[in-house]
């Protein structure tokens, strides 16, 4: 939440989301440990507005980023999407 | 286990010496026949010594180049297995935290803990787990034979249980999170395990 809170206010407005120019990217060098807990407090947040994984992830770019981070990320995504249509 | 390798490393080694030294041994003694007729020009007519020169190096040159390929094959062959043998071992790790991971979880699921110190016990050892399988999956060896489906299976049972974990602490700011069923669980574990168990050769 506060990592939400201190970098992605942007993304808060739906204003951000409907305009195709923006686009936030994300770097993941460095980083050593994604919990599943994290990526759903900061990506499955997202798809409160019924958004849809591939959308977020269209404007939310993720760079560096290893595929077993980028899975984990994923599986947030889709478990607070089918959740969001329950 | 260690010992056992060391073993087929020296089978192999000795192996692949045999094979070079018959080579050898067969180009030489093959030469050494060829000199030998000439010398004595007894056996053959002089028209035929160039033939048996030629053939007798020949033979010689087979015999090396068996060897070589042998030893090629071979090399191949050990580094394969060794690859397989690597592969198991951490597949078999993965395999087993699965299966400490499951009575654990299920003892969270169940609320099968009297203490707080062992709820905080179970759930230390459960973020341990899912480190050490995160970490297991994004090695080198393990992150080219999964799949993203069988890792995505891995990851969902993780998914799960951290925020099962989570609620049981009662410390909840995810946004949308919900309980596990027993029945999810088992799901859960039995895909998991069966795309770890598929990768076992």
């Amino acid at each position: 939440m506060e990592f939400r809170e201190q970098f992605l206010q942007d993304l808060e407005s739906s204003e951000w989301w409907s305009d195709p120019k923006k686009t936030l990217v994300l770097d993941f060098a460095g980083v050593t440990r994604l919990g599943p807990s994290w990526a759903n407090e900061v990506f499955a947040y997202y798809t409160k507005d019924n958004r849809k994984p591939d959308e977020i992830l269209q404007k939310i770019q993720l760079k560096n980023i290893s595929p077993v981070k980028l899975e984990t990320i994923q599986v947030e995504l889709k478990n607070g999407y089918r959740r969001g249509k329950e | 286990m260690a010992t056992g390798e060391a073993r087929n490393k020296l089978i192999s080694g000795l192996l692949v010496l045999a094979a070079v030294a018959v080579g050898s041994f067969s180009g030489a003694m093959m030469g050494f026949f060829g000199a030998y007729q000439e010398s004595r020009s007894v056996f053959c007519s002089e028209s035929l010594q160039p033939f048996y020169y030629i053939a007798t190096l020949s033979l010689g040159f087979l015999g090396l180049l068996a060897g070589g390929i042998y030893f090629a094959l071979r090399i191949n062959f050990d580094r394969e297995s060794s690859a397989r043998d690597r592969r198991n071992k951490r597949v078999e790790v993965l395999i087993m935290t699965l299966q400490d991971v499951e009575k654990y979880s299920f003892q969270l699921l169940l609320k099968s803990y009297s203490t707080s110190a062992e709820h905080e016990s179970i759930a230390c050892y459960l973020q341990g787990a899912f480190d050490q399988i995160s970490t297991l999956l994004e090695s080198d060896t393990l992150l080219s034979c999964f799949d993203s489906s069988d890792r995505e299976s891995v990851l969902a049972l993780i998914s799960a249980m951290d925020a099962e974990f989570l609620q049981s602490r009662s410390i909840i700011h995810q946004e949308q999170v919900s309980s596990v069923s027993r029945s999810d669980l088992a799901d859960l574990l039995r895909r998991a395990r069966g795309s770890c168990i598929s990768k076992l050769a």
